[in-house]
């Protein structure tokens, strides 16, 4: 096109309408992704493509086929308890997508509603879709109480994956995964290097003056054991959760690192995306290959840790297991090589269970015999391990801001009536997300304790031979 | 009125046995073939077997996984009692102490007297019809073979509990706030054909039924003809895909290794899509 034409054209579009052009110059916004075609085809499509390429057909298509409608998993949902509202028990909820894959990809769906006379999804689903599942904390206790063993969890993530597919994802979680995915920083908080590199060297000057010996954060070592993925978000927050991991390696003589393309365990996609978890992980597989590391090292993070635990799925190649620092402690402190002071932690303490670690059983106990080895006081809430309540800032809601409200007043309410029940001084969350949470929810309902994360008490407790 | 009976209790009986049992076995081909393709394509094929095992078993006995689950948390508690050297009730700890706080705390109001009712009614619901003595006489009559029958007085029995179950499950649905919201059509329609079936079997002969035997008879053949035929429509297919569904779960999470690129690809014609 020559400058005449496209002059022309743009003649023409003043013409059609200068309204138009007037209006988009004084309101200027922000438009990512251009919508292709109408909402409603573009959320099937997505679906279609979706079901085609991954198991969940299969998952779904068995669930749509016998949920019973008993209403034992409303029982189980925090949120629910909290609202009251039907469109919070997990079944009601379960059922908008459930009801579109019934409608649209089944023939006894199509005929019934042949049958009937419905018209099938509306636009006005896809918006009540987009408001509900992100309602969900998608921590899975419905699961452990549903009879047929429908996983709502799943459902959740399923629905999530098909909103995020015709765009429709929380900004606060687009924001920082694009700054991870495609940024300049590859990590969640956009913390360049420099500053890391600064914000290490500060830590190990605190080290130095607790313990009067050089305790390092390794970087970039080549062949160490355990390539370390916190929370980046600790980076910035939780000085003490990460000098007690430091201080746990260097009392175990763990050979650990840190690598510098990609120091951050955070993965949003496990909350909306399988594209997002997929790349996210492949980027954590990618740094430990290049270190020549044998695990991929979690810190105190529990979402981290599950999407990480996703490994084989997305690794074509060799296997690199995954290793919590919890359950590292906890293997140390059995071997003899962590050793803690019982009397230092003399408050009384208690647990919260993150639901991503928790949920299936996999990391209960080790946390509570490190409490137990350094603090006399310690008190579980009820219910607790698999069983745990959601503190109310799961599934990526706790980075959405605007959405404090109804954390802390509906998803957050039973956790903070759990954690009021227990009457302890120091609340140990030993995950980002719940560490945030668990804060605002202490300072909301003015509760009169601490949170913690496990390490700073190991902090507290180790004893380094000098 | 001889007729009809007959007609309903030959022909239409065995073609909705043979639409339940085609129907069923259509569902059960369905779900292991959609499993094993599942399990085909995940790239991470390490499943937590004995997990998914345990709930397929655990769940068929509901009061067996209660109370173990009971047992589990009040054991961890005792022992972190003991280790804390509060634990002053020995032996009896786990039992009178904290188990009984522990338990209550932990399953209220999550549906405990939903399980029961829902467990005596299919104890009677699965026994009775396959083991009573008049439709073993019914089955020697056509095939030539008859298996022990249940006691008399022991059918008798489980069929007042099936049908005091299936009453107090509609009375339940209808009282719980949240399962009279989540309730469909068929929810009702199924336990009430179960109540139908049941009742007109058990008071076809008393001397107490107005309705001549005829007539009580051709409504339990129907419905019971009804049943059968819905049966792999309804979410009763969860006869045969019970154990595949504890298994659904699991497997859903599971998927190729680069499938999130190739939805994008479908979707937007990119494999690195814009975020």
């Amino acid at each position: 096109m020559d400058a005449q034409t496209a002059n022309k054209v743009v003649e023409e579009k003043i013409k059609i309408a200068p309204q138009e052009i007037e209006r988009k110059k004084k309101y200027a916004y922000f438009l990512d992704a251009q919508p292709k075609g109408d909402l409603v085809t573009r959320f099937l499509d997505a679906f279609a493509a979706i079901l085609q390429h991954t198991n969940y057909r299969f998952a779904i298509d068995m669930m749509s086929k016998v949920s019973t409608h008993c209403g034992r998993c409303a029982t189980a949902c925090p949120v629910y308890q909290a609202t009251g509202e039907s469109r919070d028990i997990p079944c009601e909820r379960s059922s908008l997508l459930l009801d579109v894959y019934r409608r649209h990809f089944t023939l006894n769906g199509w005929l019934k509603a042949k049958v009937l006379g419905d018209g099938g999804i509306t636009e006005e689903d896809i918006d009540r879709m987009a408001d509900d599942y992100y309602r969900c904390t998608a921590c899975r206790r419905c699961n452990l109480f549903c009879p047929m063993g429908v996983d709502h969890g799943l459902i959740t993530h399923l629905a999530r994956y098909v909103l995020s597919e015709i765009d429709i994802i929380p900004k606060a979680l687009l924001v920082a995964t694009r700054e991870q995915v495609d940024g300049k920083t590859a990590n969640t908080s956009a913390i360049p290097v420099p500053a890391l590199m600064d914000t290490l060297e500060f830590l190990e000057e605190e080290l130095m003056d607790m313990f009067g010996i050089p305790i390092k954060f390794p970087v970039d070592r080549e062949g160490a054991d355990y390539v370390f993925f916190p929370a980046v978000s600790d980076y910035l927050l939780e000085a003490d959760t990460l000098m007690g991991n430091a201080a746990v390696m260097h009392a175990t003589n763990g050979n650990w690192t840190i690598g510098t393309t990609d120091y951050d365990g955070i993965n949003y996609g496990l909350f909306y995306s399988d594209y997002i978890l997929g790349r996210v992980v492949r980027m954590e597989l990618e740094q430990t290959r290049k270190l020549k590391g044998k695990y991929v090292f979690i810190g105190e993070c529990g979402h981290a840790t599950r999407s990480a635990w996703f490994g084989p799925t997305f690794n074509e190649t060799r296997n690199i297991p995954v290793i919590n620092c919890m359950e590292y402690a906890h293997d140390q402190l059995v071997k003899g090589n962590l050793k803690l002071k019982p009397d230092v932690v003399t408050e009384k303490i208690t647990y919260h269970d993150p639901c991503n670690i928790a949920r299936a059983g996999k990391i209960v106990d080790q946390p509570r015999e490190i409490i137990r080895a350094m603090a006399k006081n310690f008190v579980d809430m009820t219910p607790n391990g698999k069983y745990n309540y959601c503190c109310g800032g799961g599934g990526g809601t706790v980075s959405i801001d605007e959405i404090h409200e109804f954390r802390m007043m509906v998803a957050g309410k039973r956790k903070a009536d759990q954690m009021r029940e227990t009457g302890a001084e120091l609340v140990i969350a030993p995950c980002a997300n719940c560490k945030k949470q668990v804060e605002e929810l202490i300072d909301f309902y003015e509760l009169p304790m601490r949170k913690t994360g496990l390490h700073d008490q190991i902090l507290r407790a180790i004893i380094i031979d000098k | 009125m001889e007729a009809w009976l007959w007609v309903l209790k030959g022909p239409v009986f065995r073609f909705a046995l043979a639409v339940a049992v085609l129907g069923l076995a259509r569902e059960l081909f369905i779900g292991v073939y959609g499993a094993a393709l599942a399990y085909r394509r995940a790239n991470d094929k390490d499943l937590p077997w004995d997990q998914m095992w345990r709930r397929v078993f655990g769940w068929t006995l509901p009061a067996a996984r209660m109370s173990r689950e009971f047992m589990a948390d009040a054991g961890r508690e005792f022992k972190s009692q003991r280790e804390r050297g509060a634990g002053k009730l020995g032996f009896l700890g786990p039992l009178a102490g904290e188990y009984m706080e522990k338990g209550k705390d932990t399953f209220k109001g999550h549906g405990k007297i939903h399980t029961a009712l829902s467990f005596f009614l299919h104890l009677g619901v699965v026994i009775v019809p396959l083991l009573l003595l008049d439709h073993l006489l019914l089955w020697e009559k056509s095939i030539g073979v008859r298996p022990p029958a249940l006691p008399q007085t022991l059918a008798n029995f489980l069929t007042i509990v099936t049908i005091v179950m299936a009453v107090s499950l509609v009375v339940k649905r209808i009282a719980s706030r949240t399962a009279r919201t989540l309730s469909t059509f068929q929810d009702y329609a199924l336990l009430f054909m179960i109540m139908v079936i049941f009742l007109s079997g058990y008071s076809a002969s008393r001397p107490w039924n107005p309705v001549s035997w005829e007539g009580t008879m051709i409504i339990h053949v129907l419905a019971g003809d009804l049943l059968l035929l819905l049966t792999p429509f309804t979410k009763l297919s969860h006869i045969v895909l019970y154990p595949v569904l504890k298994f659904s779960g699991e497997l859903g999470w599971k998927f190729p290794s680069r499938a999130g690129e190739e939805v994008a690809l479908t979707v937007s014609n990119k494999e690195v899509r814009p975020i």
